[in-house]
């Protein structure tokens, strides 16, 4: 661990950007955690640490107590606040980028999957509104998850709008950053999930999205000549009028009694149709135009190289889920800078050498794509995160690199810029660990959810 | 951390068997309540652990080892190195029926077991009969690279499993018939038909009640019961008692872990059996890791894959670092319910059985 002096840590968490406030979480005390110690980031820790909690967000951070006197409007000494002294190591959170958890009214919504939007259902702020989810947000809670992506849930190639979420007072979730959309394309290496609609799929609905947009040009051209045409049209009809209705002077008989065609009058141009709207093709277009990111849980290599070409052709935002095969594919993935959630499932452990998880993680982690450790949408498995990447650790992951896939880099991929590490503005939502390190489950563990 | 130099030169150190006495020096030892002993020596001769003390008397080739000395665990049900369940369909109860019978000692299963820390598992029957025959205890690991059966005929495992009941070819069809059928056998075998300790599996509290209720007519006091299902139900019966669960599984965390910190305010002990849950060879430890992080209780976590399923075996000989016990004992970079710890070498009964090659990382 690097150890970072006060006057840069304060510096630095001053210089912090400034954090977009997500729907009021309900936290409202200040106070001062003295730990022993504190993993800011991959890689930077402080001893001690005294970390100003205010309203649920970190204020400031540092080595001393840098409380100060307050006065109310009299001058009458308030003190300097509330100190809470806790033995043990502080970390931030763990932020679970790939979970299965969803709102009652998600799971009973009728809609197809592809047009349901998992923040339609969040529930009310009030105190269980949502049983499961509630007790879900506990759970993960004990097993030091600070945040998490709200997934529309398994289904099959169109999966629709998920959320990322933090956790309010009441332990029901919040909207915390942009929303994504979900895919889910390919067959799972061995996993629940057995969907077999393969990325060409999802590439040809991006197309026909793409094209359907195109085809838009020609309706404003059309829409735009059309007026010239129904103006020549009323110049043709008067025409014909004056030469045929019932006003017209009477021509000549030319002679022989021979049947003639009655004269036709000229056709009406039609008028421009536009073309259909649809709400999925919308969501497409969306992505295309950069509004959402885009999810694929995808295993295989076929699917993946699909997904590198649809990016590429798209310029798309793009996030792989699973990625069994995704290292063979590394440097592509790293070039087009896609980053990779892998899940911390039983059946991506199974595998053996050169397909285990191990193995798997450490070449997408050496070619420099940006990895993050999941639940991977199965209940349960946020207790199994730690010891997960703890396993990664005593097999030679580098730590740092391995707590920043719990961390920061899922924080980043789903945009929270307050989640991730402990900083100035971020979350208060932390671990509290006596042991070596939060993968140490020798010794007490606790989860500190602000006041 | 240790250096690839000092660890491989631990290895080649580490006693074989003809040698007969050997005083092994780690960083520190695991005491039986789970905590760290740093100083303290073991020595192990003829198999079995004869001293533990920061300053042995007794003489004996002294073996510095980096890292630390843990029990073996124990997986207190297990279904492991068994080619298919074992089971006899054909009959309601079957307690002849030995899980010894049924082993493969030369399953890969065991060697990776005892790679994963795990030196002792108890076979269990398939749990589908009332009664399903008798368990068998296996030493996971020996020097010929097969496991070895410690103890052929352990406890009867009798069933209360609606797997089980609701069979039609055979019956009984309901909890009730079960329970009628178990107190027939007793009445048909006497105390042989149950053995000195059987072992329960239930799922329900109707199940527990009746159970409890027979032993209680049988006075039986060694009953042993294993809660499958969903604890959450009827868990409360067991308050201050040592029960069998399965390995942490998938699914149902949320539920999952409100029942098991219940369970441990009630001061209910468990010993987890990986059988109907796992098939992990890491299973038993990840399981003690998730029960010390919902329960912050390490010490008992500890407990759950090393003294309380021997306890559950009345068997005081593994699971623990103590004089008397047979040597099976794990050197691990760390404690090992730490995730970053990893298994250096697994010694069974006095013999190295595993050394890890850190050229590898496996």
């Amino acid at each position: 661990m690097i150890t970072v002096s006060p006057i840069i840590l304060i510096a630095a968490a001053f210089s912090a950007p400034q954090q977009v406030e997500s729907a009021a979480t309900g936290y409202d005390k200040t106070y001062v955690i003295q730990a022993d110690s504190a993993w800011l980031s991959p890689g930077k820790t402080i001893s001690p640490a005294f970390i100003q909690i205010n309203s649920g967000r970190i204020g400031w951070i540092s080595t001393s107590d840098r409380r100060r006197e307050s006065t109310n409007i009299l001058g009458q000494s308030q003190g300097k606040g509330a100190l809470i002294k806790v033995k043990g190591s502080l970390a931030p959170g763990i932020v679970d980028a790939w979970t299965s958890f969803a709102p009652a009214g998600y799971l009973s919504d009728r809609r197809s999957a592809a047009a349901r939007d998992v923040r339609d259902s969040l529930p009310v702020q009030v105190e269980i509104a949502d049983y499961q989810l509630y007790s879900q947000v506990i759970a993960a809670r004990e097993a030091g998850v600070a945040a998490v992506y709200l997934s529309p849930g398994w289904s099959q190639l169109r999966l629709g709008v998920g959320s990322p979420a933090e956790f309010s007072k009441l332990d029901l979730p919040l909207v915390a950053a942009r929303p994504m959309l979900d895919f889910a394309v390919g067959t799972a290496a061995g996993d629940l999930f057995q969907a077999t609609y393969n990325a060409e799929e999802l590439y040809d609905a991006f197309t026909e999205a793409q094209e359907w947009r195109d085809s838009f040009a020609d309706y404003d051209e059309k829409l735009e000549e059309f007026p010239d045409k129904l103006e020549k049209y009323q110049e043709k009809l008067q025409k014909f009028i004056d030469e045929h209705g019932p006003d017209a002077p009477e021509k000549e008989d030319e002679g022989e009694d021979e049947e003639k065609e009655a004269p036709k009058p000229p056709k009406r141009p039609k008028n421009p149709s536009a073309p259909k709207v649809d709400a999925q093709r919308d969501l497409l277009l969306a992505a295309i135009d950069g509004k959402y990111s885009v999810r694929i849980q995808a295993e295989r290599l076929a699917d993946i190289r699909t997904i590198l070409r649809l990016q590429k052709k798209f310029g798309l935002d793009v996030i792989i889920l699973g990625g069994f095969e995704a290292d063979l594919l590394a440097d592509e993935l790293r070039l087009a800078q896609i980053p990779v959630v892998l899940a911390a499932t039983s059946s991506q452990h199974q595998n053996h050498y050169p397909r285990d998880f191990f193995s798997r993680y450490q070449r997408l982690v050496k070619a420099g794509v940006n990895v993050a450790i999941a639940s991977g949408g199965s209940d349960g498995h946020q207790m199994m995160l730690l010891t997960r990447a703890g396993d990664l650790i005593s097999r030679g992951a580098d730590p740092a690199t391995v707590w920043a896939s719990l961390t920061s880099v899922p924080a980043k991929i789903l945009g929270m810029n307050n989640y991730g590490a402990i900083s100035r503005g971020s979350s208060a939502t932390m671990l509290l660990f006596e042991g070596s390190s939060p993968f140490d489950a020798s010794a007490t563990f606790k989860v500190h959810k602000p006041k | 951390m240790f250096t690839t130099l000092s660890l491989i030169a631990s290895f080649a150190l580490l006693p074989q068997a003809q040698q007969p006495t050997t005083i092994l020096a780690p960083d520190a030892i695991i005491a039986e309540d789970g905590k760290l002993l740093e100083g303290y020596k073991v020595v192990v001769a003829n198999g079995k652990i004869v001293e533990v003390s920061a300053t042995p008397r007794t003489n004996g080739v002294e073996v510095k080892l980096n890292g630390i000395l843990a029990p073996g665990f124990v997986d207190a049900f297990s279904q492991a190195g068994a080619e298919r369940f074992i089971t006899e369909q054909s009959a309601k109860v079957t307690p002849e029926l030995r899980a010894a019978d049924g082993v493969h000692l030369s399953d890969d299963a065991w060697q990776e077991l005892a790679k994963h820390g795990v030196t002792t598992a108890h076979l269990v029957p398939d749990p589908t009969n009332v009664l399903s025959g008798s368990g068998a205890l296996i030493a996971t690991a020996t020097e010929a690279g097969v496991a070895k059966i410690a103890d052929a005929t352990t406890v009867q495992i009798a069933s209360l499993l609606s797997s089980s009941v609701s069979d039609r070819r055979v019956g009984p069809s309901s909890l009730a018939g079960a329970l009628e059928v178990l107190q027939q056998s007793i009445a048909d075998h006497g105390a042989r038909a149950l053995g000195h300790s059987p072992w329960f599996f239930v799922e329900d509290a109707a199940g527990a009640r009746g159970v409890t209720s027979l032993m209680s007519d049988l006075k039986v006091t060694t009953a042993k019961f294993i809660l499958l299902g969903d604890q959450g139900d009827y868990a409360g019966l067991f308050a201050n008692q040592l029960v069998g669960l399965p390995a942490f599984g998938m699914g149902g965390l949320a539920r999952r872990a409100e029942i098991w910190r219940r369970m441990a305010k009630a001061n209910i002990s468990v010993a987890f059996g990986t059988r109907m849950s796992s098939s992990e060879y890491g299973a038993l430890r990840s399981s003690a890791m998730a029960w010390s992080r919902i329960t912050r209780d390490p010490q008992g976590a500890f407990a759950s894959i090393t003294t309380n399923p021997a306890a559950m075996l009345s068997r005081n000989d593994i699971g623990r670092i103590a004089r008397g016990s047979r040597a099976d004992l794990v050197l691990w970079s760390a404690h090992p319910l730490d995730a970053q710890a990893r298994v250096l070498a697994t010694m069974i009964a006095g013999e190295t059985v595993y050394r890890a090659d850190v050229s590898t990382n496996n």
